[in-house]
This record gives C-alpha cells, sequence and structure tokens, in this order.
C-alpha cells in the first residue's frame, strides 16, 4: 500500500492534567449537594481557554465509587464564559468509578469541534449529594479539514435523569448473548457517529465479571454496528472500567428515527448495567 | 465552523476477541522456551485473514508480568502464510503488562497503519524469560468514506531498542513532579509521519508510583512534541500500566536523521523504566 500524501491528522494537543502526576488525572468536580438527581447549577472549570480548535476531544473518567453504594451520575461538559456555560456533551455517564491507578477509567471519545479559546467546564447531578468525579479532558486538533470528520453537538440517548442512570440491561451469561436486544431510543436527529457509556445501576455488585456489549440497530431485526467491540469489567468494589481494547466511536450514519439497540455476554452470571449512546452530529 | 462534508471513517471493525469474555482478551503467544533474548522462530497466528483493507491498527497486550520477576519483551506483529511471515509491526514493548482487570489496566498501542484484507496476521515475541506469554488483543480498523483523506502508514521502524535484554532505553524520571534529564531514544533513519509511545518496566520494584512521559527532539535544545501526554503506573507487583487512558499516536512531520528523546516525571518514586518510539512511515 503506497504512502499516503495528505498531512498527518492531530498535531496539536493539550489538557488539563495536574502538574504533579497522581493516582487520578484532571479535575475533581464535586456533585450538587443540594438535591440528588438534580443537575448542578454551578459549574468546575477545567480549562481556562483552549489553546486550538479541537477536532477530537477524550473524556476520561475516575474517582466516583464507594463500596456497597450507588453511585450513578450524569456529567455534563459545557463551553462559555462562567455563569453562561451551554452544554456541549450532555449526560455522560460518570459513576461507579474508582481511581486511575486502581481499575477506575472509562474513556469516551468524541469526534467534536471546540472552537479555540473555549472555556470548558463540567457539572454533575448524582443520586448521592456528596461526593465527587475526576475529569480528564484531551483535546486534539491540527488536522486537514478534510482529513477527519468532526461533529458539532451530541445528543444522548436512553438517559433517565429520575435516578442519575440510564437503559437498565442484563446480558446473557457465560458467553451466551442477550436473548433479546434492548432498545436505548431513537434518534431525533441524523447523526454520523456514535459513542457508548455504561455505568452501575445498583449498590452492590456481588461478582467480578468481563463483559462485551453489541450495539445495533432495531430491536427486532437487528443490524449490528459492533458486535463485541467494546470490553469492560465489572468489580465488587462498585466499580466498572475498560478491560482490554479500545472504546472507539463507531463511525455510521445514522438517520432520525432509527431505534439504537445494545446487547452484551458476560463471563459469568450477568448483573444489570446501564447503558447510553451518545450520537454526534 | 461548517460542518465538514466529508463522511465518517473506519465503518469497518474486526479482531481476535475471544467468543466468551475473559480478562486476558485476544490470543495468548507464549515466550519462546529455548533460549533467552531470542526470538521465536515460530509465530502464533491472530487472525487467519482479514475481512477489509484495515487502515487503523490498535493492539492491546495484557498478561505477561510475573510478580518479582523481570519480564521484559519484545512482540513482533507479522503479516503473510505461515512459515512465510514478515514483520509488519517490529519490537513492541509487551512486557510488564498486567491481566485485563487488574488495576494498572493493560498497554495499548495505536498505529495508524495500512494492512491489507485477506492477510493472514501473527505475533512473536523474544523475552529474558522461556517461560510466559502475552495476550495480544488485535483490532482492525478500515472502511472510509473517502480513502485519500485518512492518512496511514506503510510500515513501522523501532527505535531505541536493545535485543540484548529485550528491552530499550532506559528513562529516570524527575521526582515529585520535578522534570528529569532528556534521555536520547535514537536517531531516525527515514521520514516518519506519526510516532507510537512504547514503556515497559527495568528490573524489579519497591514501590508503586505513577509518571508522566514527554516525547520530543534533540537533547541539547529540545522541541517537544508532547509534554505530560501520557500518564502510565507502576506497581511493586511489576506491573507498567496506562490505567485505561488511551495513547494516541503523536502525528508530525519527523526527518531521517532526527534524534529523538524522552523525559518524564514521577508523581513521588522516580521508578526507571524502558523507553522505545515507534516511527511511522
Amino acid at each position: 500500500m503506497s504512502l499516503m500524501t495528505r498531512s498527518p491528522v492531530y498535531s496539536q494537543y493539550e489538557n488539563n492534567w495536574q502538574t504533579t502526576p497522581a493516582a487520578s488525572l484532571g479535575t475533581s468536580v464535586s456533585h450538587p449537594a443540594g438535591a440528588p438527581n438534580t443537575k448542578n447549577t454551578t459549574w468546575t472549570q477545567l480549562i481556562a481557554s483552549s489553546a486550538f480548535d479541537a477536532q477530537l476531544v477524550v473524556v476520561t473518567l475516575t474517582s466516583n465509587n464507594a463500596g456497597n453504594t450507588d453511585t450513578s451520575t450524569l456529567l455534563d461538559i459545557g463551553i462559555g464564559a462562567s455563569t453562561a456555560e451551554s452544554v456541549i456533551i450532555p449526560d455522560l455517564l460518570a459513576g461507579f468509578l474508582n481511581t486511575l491507578a486502581n481499575s477506575g477509567g472509562r474513556s469516551y471519545v468524541f469526534p467534536l469541534h471546540i472552537p479555540a479559546g473555549s472555556r470548558i467546564s463540567a457539572r454533575t447531578q448524582c443520586v448521592r449529594t456528596s461526593g465527587s468525579v475526576t475529569v480528564s479532558v484531551q483535546l486534539f486538533g491540527g488536522a486537514d479539514a478534510d482529513t477527519v470528520w468532526v461533529g458539532q453537538h451530541v445528543t444522548a440517548y436512553g438517559i433517565n435523569t429520575a435516578d442519575s442512570g440510564a437503559v437498565a440491561m442484563t446480558a446473557g451469561n457465560s458467553g451466551a448473548e442477550t436473548a433479546t436486544p434492548i432498545a436505548v431510543g431513537t434518534t431525533s436527529v441524523d447523526h454520523k457517529a456514535l459513542v457508548l457509556g455504561v455505568q452501575g445501576n445498583k449498590a452492590t455488585y456481588s461478582s467480578s465479571l468481563v463483559y462485551h456489549v453489541d450495539v445495533g440497530i432495531d430491536t427486532s431485526s437487528t443490524e449490528w454496528l459492533v458486535r463485541d467491540g467494546y470490553q469492560f469489567v465489572t468489580a465488587t468494589s462498585e466499580t466498572v472500567y475498560l478491560g482490554c481494547g479500545l472504546w472507539l466511536p463507531m463511525y455510521r450514519p445514522v438517520p432520525s428515527g432509527t431505534t439504537l439497540v445494545v446487547a452484551g455476554e458476560s463471563s459469568g452470571t450477568s448483573e444489570s448495567l446501564d447503558y447510553a449512546l451518545y450520537g454526534i452530529s | 465552523m461548517l460542518l465538514s462534508p466529508v463522511a465518517p471513517q473506519f465503518t469497518r471493525y474486526e479482531s481476535n476477541i475471544p467468543a466468551s469474555p475473559a480478562s486476558n482478551s485476544g490470543t495468548a503467544v507464549s515466550n519462546p522456551a529455548g533460549a533467552a533474548n531470542t526470538k521465536n522462530t515460530t509465530w502464533t497466528e491472530l487472525i487467519a485473514s482479514t475481512a477489509f483493507d484495515a487502515e487503523l491498527v490498535v493492539l492491546t497486550l495484557s498478561g505477561s508480568n510475573a510478580s518479582g520477576s523481570d519480564t521484559s519483551t519484545l512482540l513482533d506483529i507479522g503479516i503473510g502464510a505461515s512459515s512465510s511471515e514478515s514483520v509488519l509491526i517490529p519490537d513492541l514493548l509487551a512486557g510488564y503488562v498486567a491481566g485485563g482487570t487488574s488495576a494498572t489496566g493493560t498497554r495499548t498501542y495505536m498505529f495508524p497503519l495500512g494492512i491489507p484484507a485477506g492477510s493472514r496476521i501473527s505475533a512473536r515475541t523474544q523475552s529474558v524469560r522461556t517461560t510466559g506469554s502475552v495476550t495480544v488483543l488485535v483490532e482492525l480498523y478500515g472502511g472510509p468514506r473517502n480513502p485519500a483523506a485518512w492518512w496511514h502508514g506503510s510500515h513501522v521502524t523501532a527505535i531505541g531498542i536493545n535485543t540484548a535484554d529485550s528491552g530499550a532505553v532506559s528513562v529516570t524520571p524527575g521526582s515529585a513532579g520535578a522534570e528529569g534529564s532528556v534521555f536520547s531514544i535514537g536517531t531516525t533513519t527515514e521520514r516518519h509521519r506519526a510516532l507510537v509511545v512504547g514503556v515497559q518496566g527495568v528490573g524489579l520494584y519497591t514501590t508503586s508510583g505513577y509518571a508522566y512521559l514527554d516525547i520530543g527532539i534533540d537533547t541539547s535544545s529540545t522541541s517537544w512534541l508532547i509534554r505530560d501526554g501520557f500518564w502510565f503506573s507502576v506497581s511493586a507487583a511489576e506491573q507498567v500500566g496506562a490505567g485505561y487512558v488511551p495513547w494516541f499516536p503523536i502525528y508530525a512531520d519527523i526527518p531521517s536523521g532526527t534524534v529523538l528523546v524522552a523525559g518524564a516525571e514521577s508523581g513521588t518514586a522516580a521508578n526507571v523504566f524502558d523507553v522505545a518510539l515507534y516511527g511511522i512511515t
């Protein structure tokens, strides 16, 4: 295969990592103390002013778990000046996370434009009124405009704000696929890429298991976009973290009105977990 | 920014993920039993025949560490029929990697690299040990709607490898958040358009810790390509992992004759580790 003549992508990079390496990366975002399952009215700044037009946004979440405790959390990423923030990535599943050095990280990769000079911030809602989640943001840019596809906004599907969760699914046991795919939601606009989210949905997980997740279209005659393409691990410390492999976006044209579904399988007796999908337009 | 008219990339995906979820996902590649620090004369098949032209190759390694042991390992990825393999990705640092459910996490390498449809993909190692193995998960992405717009290389050159100890260039980080010295990894012998970073442990560790890695050009007047862009942890169980944070390639135009360097800082203990770089052309 001959060398392509186009310039490489992503020649610019920045993040919000602290000066000294630590067990978790980024900025701690506290849950609102006032009421559970209610978005914070204030935002926590992650990056004061982004240095370039970002074309890929990687959000890695850590440090939001407690033993025998439901830590279901929804995280918004916003841009805009203080008190004038607008949501750019809504309702990321952000609970059930240990420290990065202790199997904590879940990463979300969004091909998404954030203009240079943006103030980037975050806020949460949680079933708890204490605790926090640590948020790492990595921005990549500098690509030729036509070498990578970049979206402008993100729509969350399957979110249940009443419990800071999403759509519950119990995967098949011991390598057997789920009998029936579970609908996560119906798209309201055209999308060109999807990102998968997962977190726990109960106080206690009784076993440590490895899961594979499938994402597709239509519950009755499912067209699979990815089968066994996303692996994660649950631990009895009430954490859900990525195991082997990267969770890259699913690049597929998905029209408005499409029913998105998930299915899965685990290495043992599966337990219920929450799943959401994020459509990029 | 207007929506890019270019359609998304990477609509195709395949991997050697096992049918049933497992902690170490992929195919176990045993170290040669005959002699230490010597490449195996036989290869282990990962994918019998690839289904499409791959343009992004993601490798996730797991399960090579042993507490109390140096597990320095070099892994080759090859293509070609059995007994006619040729090396496609040489000498990946593959030792000191914990299992896929471990605290320190696995190690992932992402190569924008072409592999033709119909290729048989295989792997082999050399190691300081004559026992043990590393589990290799290979994920292939392809199917860009605008192939000419997506840059990917055709071959990989390893820089900094020391075959005598199945390692690379040892880097000592600064301690407590202070930047350390700059270490030369090697001089490029051809032009590269992207670099991939590899790490593994050195000897035995008595203290766990965290570190950031910097990659640049020139030891005396260093031009940094990326600073604090790669986080990893070292455990006293002889594990070196990225904690499930994705390590993306460094996209830069690197001429032949360039001295590539690395620097690092640690959070607490200044644990020494090996660094190699992989230039993509």
